[in-house]
Parts: C-alpha cells; structure tokens; sequence
C-alpha cells in the first residue's frame, strides 16, 4: 500500500511536494530527515496521519469512521503530515541544506547518494557513505541534456588527466590520505557535476579501509570503487556511455546504477530478493518513485 | 536490438518462470552458437561484469557439488585490468542448467553467457586478452566467427554476441 501511495505522491504533485518527500525519508547522515512510513487503523483520529517524532514515524491511517482511505486519501494525509508537522517545523534546516528549492534534479541526486546509507545493509559493514552538501541549482532537463552532450563518444576516466585541473573542488577523506580522499571527491563531485551541471562539495564519510578504495572497475581501466559504491567506468560493449554511479549490497548485486544509454541516463534499481523497481528508466518522476520505495523498504528493514 | 527476443530473469518469480526463462536462454544460446560456429566442439563461458564478491559466488558453485552436480570440470578464469576479470569456463553442456540461475541470482550489472571455440583455449597466454575482448568489446583479439553467445544488461538480453 506505501507504494502504491507513493506511486500517487509523485504523480500528482508537485516537484517541490516530491522533494520534501524525498529529504523527510532519507537518512539523517545524509542530510534527510530519516523519518519512515508506516500505516496504521487507530480507533479515533480525525486528521488521518500522526506524526511521532520521537520514533520519527509518519503514521497514515488506513480507513476513516465510515469507510476505508483511498489511495488517494492517504496521499493526501501524507502531503497534509508533512507540510504540516514536518516542513513547518523543520523548514530552517531544509533551507539551510538546499532541499525545497523545485530543482528536482538536486533531490535526485542527493537521494541517490544520500540513499546508501540507509539501504546497505548491516551498517558495520558500510564502507563509505557520502554526503551532498551543498548544490547549485539546475533543471532536469539541462541536467540530462548536459550529460548526453558531454558524453557523446565513449564517455570520460573522470580521474583521467583532463579532470585534474578540478582545483577548486573540496573534498575531505576523514583520517586518510588526502590525495586519495581529493581522487575519490573528484570522482563524486564530477559525476554529481556532469549529471547536474552544478558546483557541489562533496565529502567522503568514514572510508574504514584503503584497501576498499580501488581504481579500475570491471575487470578494465577506469572508474574508482568505494566499498559498494562503484562510479565512472565505462560500458565499452554497449558503445554508448558509462556508469555513472553504481551501489551495490553485500553480495554484490547491484541496487541502483545510474547509466547512459545511446546518449540518455537511465536508472536501474531494484529492492534486492523482492523486485526490480527501476528498468532503464529516464523519466525523472519514475525515478523518484522508484528512489523512494527504495528508502521505504531500507526503513522497512530497520535502517 | 528490436530483433532480439524479449528474455528477462525477473528476480521475482516463481520456479516454473525461472524454468521457462532458463529453457529460452539455452535455447536461444544453442541456436545462435549452431548458427555462428561450424565445429562442434567448444567450451562455454559464462561471466558477470564487473565481478564483484566473487567469493560468495564460488561458494554457490562449490555447493552444487552436494547436489551431485559434477563440477570439476569447472575453470576460473580471470581476464582484463589486473586480472579483476572473473568468469568460469566449461565443456559440459548439462552444466549450463545448474549455472545459469547462479549467475542471475547474483545480480550482476551485466551477464555474458559464451560458446568458444576449442582451439581457443589452448592458447593460455592469450586467453585472458580473448576473454577480455568478449567481454568489453573494442579490440580484435578474436574474430566474431570464434565465439557465439548472449549478453544481459541487468537480467535483459540486450545483445547477440
């Protein structure tokens, strides 16, 4: 039923509504709110959500005093919960961190790096978490448009030698080697960059182990590997572009993978043992949908 | 592309679909290898790209022996940038069956399933470097009339190798 709801959030409401979706469930550690979705059928409640922020719990009440929610009903107590009782309250923050400004791409992005936290799972095991601070503002139009101009051909080595005047990037590998931490946030902020066209600062979370930090993905030069997150390497077979970011579980399957396609980016993701949510996806909408089932099942799965 | 037939492992089904998708795939492979390679003889090769906790998947391997699936016949081989490459080849047509879903099951990004033709493989040096072009693509390591197969992108058949 969360999804089904969420499928009808995206739909039919705003790209600002979306993104504040997006920040209140993504992790805390990565600039969300870290709030999760739960239903439920109390005896009374006239509002048809509650709102536990000591559990950070948005709870959506299932049927009303004469009959079930709808769908449709239940989206709408979502939307009225969040603005409410979460954007309201909390609107300084969001601010402050450039969620809410109708630039759905920067959500999209945040979320999707923002979303390792929270679906990796066994979060001892996390290698490397990253956070968005700050980005400028694009549109998903330009973004993607930006991204297929600049990946005509074969793609880029974004450690290549023609990113190394990318001076001005500021990039932290808390407790180690710094020129391997500015690699890797050159990495992270290119493909940030290319996708959106926007100047971010990236920083590198608690990377445990160097010997996790690896260049060359894929059995081929190219790309850099970050415990389970893995970006830039190209897709040489299909002659049309590279991965731009790929984060994969514990066993190594892949769980989101942002690509080109003959000029296009496209998403795939898939919420592992219980669906494939995204297929070569382009349409923004899908993919946020697709982004935020896939931070309802991390909650779900108490992360 | 639009020629290709519409064949995707979905990662939730049920055994009878797995099976159905199991049967197209080798069946669909056998074809292709019959229609692309003259001898009959030759090895099959199947490997994830990019490889990855490829311990995990060799333990899977390794079980199948307890179902009395013969698997010695099995290789691994590693190819491409400091040999991080990762694949297994084998002669034994019937193994196809007990390999496949492992594959699948392991999520990689893409998938290639192979025919390569005997004499191949006996070049040990150049192996890799053949293994390598398959898979990426780009050089001319190994003519297209020396191997036959299928390639997946996230459990799709996206290309006739």
């Amino acid at each position: 039923m969360i999804d089904q709801v969420l499928d009808y959030y995206v739909n039919n409401y705003s790209a600002e509504s979306t993104l504040s979706l997006l920040q209140t469930l993504s992790h805390p550690s990565q600039g969300g709110l870290g709030y999760k979705l739960q239903t439920f059928n109390p005896y009374i409640d006239l509002d048809g959500w509650e709102v536990d922020h000591t559990s950070k719990t948005i709870k959506l009440d299932t049927s009303s005093l004469f009959s079930n929610y709808t769908i449709q009903d239940i989206a709408i107590n979502l939307k009225e919960a969040i603005e409410t009782d979460i954007t309201k309250q909390r609107s300084s923050m969001i601010s402050r961190i450039g969620w809410g400004t109708g630039k759905v791409v920067v959500g999209v992005i945040e979320t999707v790096v923002g979303t390792i936290g929270i679906i990796v799972p066994e979060p001892g095991t996390t290698l490397a978490g990253v956070g968005m601070v700050t980005l400028g503002v694009n549109s998903l139009t330009d973004g993607v448009t930006q991204l297929s101009g600049a990946n005509q051909g074969h793609g880029y080595n974004l450690l290549g030698s023609a990113f190394g005047k990318v001076g001005s990037v500021s990039a932290e590998l808390a407790g180690y080697d710094s020129v391997v931490g500015d690699k890797i946030g050159r990495g992270v902020f290119m493909v940030s960059s290319l996708a959106f066209g926007s100047i971010g600062t990236v920083k590198i979370l608690n990377v445990k182990s160097l010997s996790a930090i690896r260049f060359g993905v894929a059995g081929q030069p190219g790309g850099v590997e970050v415990g389970r997150i893995a970006m830039a390497y190209p897709s040489n077979r299909a002659m049309d572009g590279m991965t731009i970011i790929n984060i994969s579980n514990n066993s190594g399957q892949f769980i989101l993978r942002f690509v080109t396609h003959n000029g296009k980016l496209v998403v795939n993701g898939r919420i592992v043992g219980v669906s494939k949510i995204l297929k070569h996806e382009g349409n923004w909408k899908v993919v946020v949908k697709g982004l935020l089932k896939l931070l309802a099942h991390g909650a779900k799965q108490g992360m | 592309m639009a020629d290709l037939p519409q064949i995707e492992w979905q990662e939730q089904s049920n055994s009878d679909d797995n099976l159905k998708t199991k049967e197209s795939i080798i069946e669909l492979l056998k074809l292709h290898v019959k229609y692309k390679l003259i001898e009959n003889e030759y090895f099959y090769f199947i490997a994830p790209d990019p490889a990855r906790n490829v311990l995990l998947l060799t333990k899977k391997i390794e079980a199948l022996a307890l179902l009395n699936i013969n698997t010695n016949g099995i290789k691994i081989v590693n190819y491409g940038h400091k040999n991080r490459g990762w694949g297994v080849i084998f002669q034994e047509a019937e193994l196809l069956e007990s390999l496949i879903p492992l594959f699948f099951e392991h999520g990689p990004e893409h998938l290639a399933i192979t025919a390569i033709k005997n004499s191949l493989l006996d070049n040990h040096k150049k192996l890799p470097l053949i293994l390598s072009s398959i898979i990426f693509g780009g050089n001319n390591t190994v003519a297209k009339n020396e191997y036959a197969g299928l390639y997946f992108e996230c459990d799709r058949l996206t290309e006739l190798l």
